[in-house]
């Protein structure tokens, strides 16, 4: 199927494969969502009813917290194992890459987070609504935060304190979508239809979508020289 | 054309040192001047806010450096661009310098902010919008400054922080105005009166003195900056040697 | 007389701020191996790097033949660059690395992946995970993008790394073909090896 060129196919195939070659390695963003999600409950007041009233808040909350701690797996192995420089200098379009490695980390890690906030979102006596709310917001910002978190990933890879670099790097652009994010769930609860959320996640996604892989193509080319 | 020839001359390094020399010299006169008549109007002239009484007049400090947090990330925006399409030494010099005076007025902005706030507010802190949009754009800052930190070639660190820059100035207006939609959802319509006040000729004139002020002080600490900056890129060369020993000599007979 | 493939002139290169090359010229033409030598740090990779068109000289000129280095953007038209790290995702195999290549490059390679790694004698690891293999049989996968693709110029970062007998003298093989063809290669390495041709060589100074 050609819906994509065949560079972006191929990158996000290599991608796939080598994250399921690690079984382990798939679960680890899930894992930390619903670890950070278990947090919660320990930190703030008891009082009943509460939790659930913040709960798309907090999901989203972990969600975000859980995609951009990932994000540092994006360039790491290929750039320490020197595969990135091979495929830059066998004259591969980096922007295609790019694309190809974000929608790769989208699939492992955005939307099985999204998916799971419905059935953990039921758990927590969310209407529906609401869920399909969490869910599509979810998969919209996730997809987001990895073409942009892609970017930024690129351009710290392999520096010492790397990981926590990127992610203070990247919180601050994320803000935006946890805020459209969450208020969009937060009015799904109240039976209000998010319209003008769900466009402006729409517009993020579309602008990333559309200026973030030339901006990764360009940070691999400044850390490989 | 003639205006190309001189971005040219001026974009080499030893050319610029001299000319920031000889403006930081000229500099320094209007912004004690505008300083010290930005206060005097600030503390004096300007009458009592009706509402806020004599506390408003931390908005002459707190204005202006808001202001020129933003004016600051401007400059190293066209720095930035500069440096990815042109690779123009002298404009990652001036990126590097640049950055911490950002976050130093971004920082002001906050605390002054907040001062401003905790007689209206009660707390020396909410989650206003303002204040917020601020707070977000000082790990900006501080982003770009612990990325040039963590590169060791000067180079590559310049254009990577370029490379952030420009990323963070197309989503510094996606943040301002996320934050200001959310803040008015949690607020209402009553928005805080940290916006600017109604303008009274006698209370705007110093504001704008005072942000002149601080534009020029900018202006001075980024020169020297820069001038630092400068002899470490042209490190090996003469006239950096003999500028570093005529000035060694000059203290050594002092 | 032909044009040469390489010619470098006059460039300094540094790294991280410390000056690694001083004014180095040489060049390089068809049939001709260039052979860098030198001590730990004396800036045999950052050499390399720069003629790869991966990092920009503080002066001087590369030029490769058909194109000029201007900007950061490398041909793989002209050069293939064997750098020190082999360059392979660990949990593929190495067809799978090989024919991500084939795939994603431009200009597409000559070769298919399966006829490389049998001419490279890994016919039977083709299909294992690559942090399975040895570092030998690794260094040797590594070498096989200079039988995928076509280039005029080889440059090698201690290629013959790992290898035991019968690979080193493949490899040599593989580089006398070459400068048969009229290829040039300029290559880093301490060790001794055996070549048809005369070798140029080039030591370099370290700079304190």
């Amino acid at each position: 199927m050609t819906l994509f060129p065949r560079a972006v196919n191929e990158t996000t195939s290599r991608e796939l494969r080598k994250t399921f070659r690690s079984p382990s390695e798939i679960f680890y963003p899930l894992i930390f969502f619903v670890l950070v999600l278990t947090m919660f409950p320990f930190s703030i007041p008891p009082v009943p009813g509460l939790f659930n009233s913040i709960a798309s808040g907090i999901l989203w909350t972990a969600a975000l917290l859980a995609i951009s701690l990932s994000l540092e797996t994006l360039f790491k192995a290929d750039y320490s194992s020197g595969a990135l420089e091979v495929i830059h200098l066998s004259g591969a379009n980096l922007v295609l890459v790019a694309i190809g490695k974000s929608l790769g980390h989208w699939i492992i890690s955005g939307l099985p987070i999204a998916l799971l906030a419905f059935p953990i979102g039921w758990a927590l006596d969310l209407n529906f609504l609401t869920l399909w709310v969490l869910v599509i917001t979810l998969m919209l910002g996730s997809a987001t935060m990895s073409l942009t978190g892609s970017s930024i990933s690129a351009l710290t890879v392999g520096l010492r304190g790397g990981g926590f670099l990127l992610v203070m790097l990247s919180l601050p652009f994320f803000v935006p979508l946890l805020i459209f994010g969450s208020s969009a769930a937060t009015n799904a609860s109240l039976g209000i239809v998010p319209e003008a959320e769900l466009y402006f996640l729409g517009g993020m996604f579309v602008l990333s979508l559309t200026v973030a892989p030339w901006a990764t193509a360009h940070a691999i080319k400044i850390r490989l020289g | 054309m003639m205006m190309m020839n001189l971005l040219h001359k001026y974009a080499s390094l030893k050319n610029f040192y001299f000319l920031s020399v000889k403006l930081s010299r000229w500099l320094v006169l209007p912004f004690v001047f505008t300083l010290v008549y930005g206060l005097i109007g600030a503390l004096w002239i300007a009458p009592q806010d009706y509402q806020q009484g004599e506390s408003f007049r931390i908005m002459y400090v707190h204005v202006p450096s808001a202001w020129l947090s933003m004016f600051v990330y401007m400059n190293m925006f066209g720095a930035a661009i500069l440096t990815l399409i042109w690779r123009v030494k002298l404009s990652e010099i001036v990126l590097r310098a640049c950055a911490p005076l950002g976050a130093i007025f971004t920082f002001l902005a906050l605390i002054t902010g907040s001062i401003w706030g905790k007689p209206m507010w009660g707390t020396w802190w909410v989650w206003d919008a303002r204040l917020t949009s601020e707070l977000l754009l000082l790990f900006i800052y501080f982003g770009i400054i612990a990325l040039f930190q963590a590169i060791e070639d000067r180079r590559m660190a310049a254009k990577a922080c370029a490379l952030m820059t420009v990323v963070g100035a197309v989503n510094i207006p996606i943040i301002h105005y996320s934050v200001q939609w959310w803040s008015t959802l949690h607020q209402g319509p009553t928005v805080s009166k940290i916006g600017t006040p109604s303008i009274h000729l006698d209370m705007l004139i110093p504001l704008i003195v005072m942000s002149v002020a601080f534009t020029l002080y900018f202006i001075i600490m980024c020169l020297a900056r820069i001038r630092i900056g400068i002899r470490e890129y042209d490190k090996n060369s003469t006239w950096v040697k003999n500028l570093v020993t005529s000035t060694l000599q000059k203290e050594h007979n002092q | 007389m032909s044009k040469p493939i390489l010619e470098v002139t006059n460039i300094s290169l540094s790294r991280a701020q410390k000056l690694v090359v001083r004014d180095l010229s040489f060049s390089v033409s068809g049939g001709e191996i260039l052979r860098l030598s030198g001590s730990n740090g004396s800036g045999k990779t950052t050499i390399l790097r720069a003629l790869a068109g991966l990092i920009l000289p503080d002066n001087g000129k590369v030029a490769r033949l058909e194109e000029k280095l201007g900007n950061i953007t490398t041909s793989s038209n002209s050069v293939i660059y064997i750098a020190h790290r082999h360059g392979l995702e660990e949990n593929l195999s190495p067809l799978e690395n090989l024919n991500f290549l084939s795939q994603v490059c431009t200009p597409p390679p000559i070769r298919d992946g399966v006829s490389v790694l049998e001419t490279l004698g890994l016919k039977t690891s083709m299909h294992v995970p690559t942090a399975r293999l040895s570092a030998g049989q690794k260094q040797r996968i590594s070498l096989a993008r200079l039988l995928m693709f076509d280039a005029p110029l080889w440059l090698l970062d201690e290629p013959f790394t790992a290898l035991d007998t019968s690979s080193k003298k493949q490899l040599e093989s593989m580089i006398d073909a070459h400068l048969d063809r009229k290829g040039a290669v300029v290559l880093a390495t301490h060790q001794r090896f055996n070549c048809k041709s005369h070798v140029l060589k080039h030591s370099l100074p370290m700079i304190p």
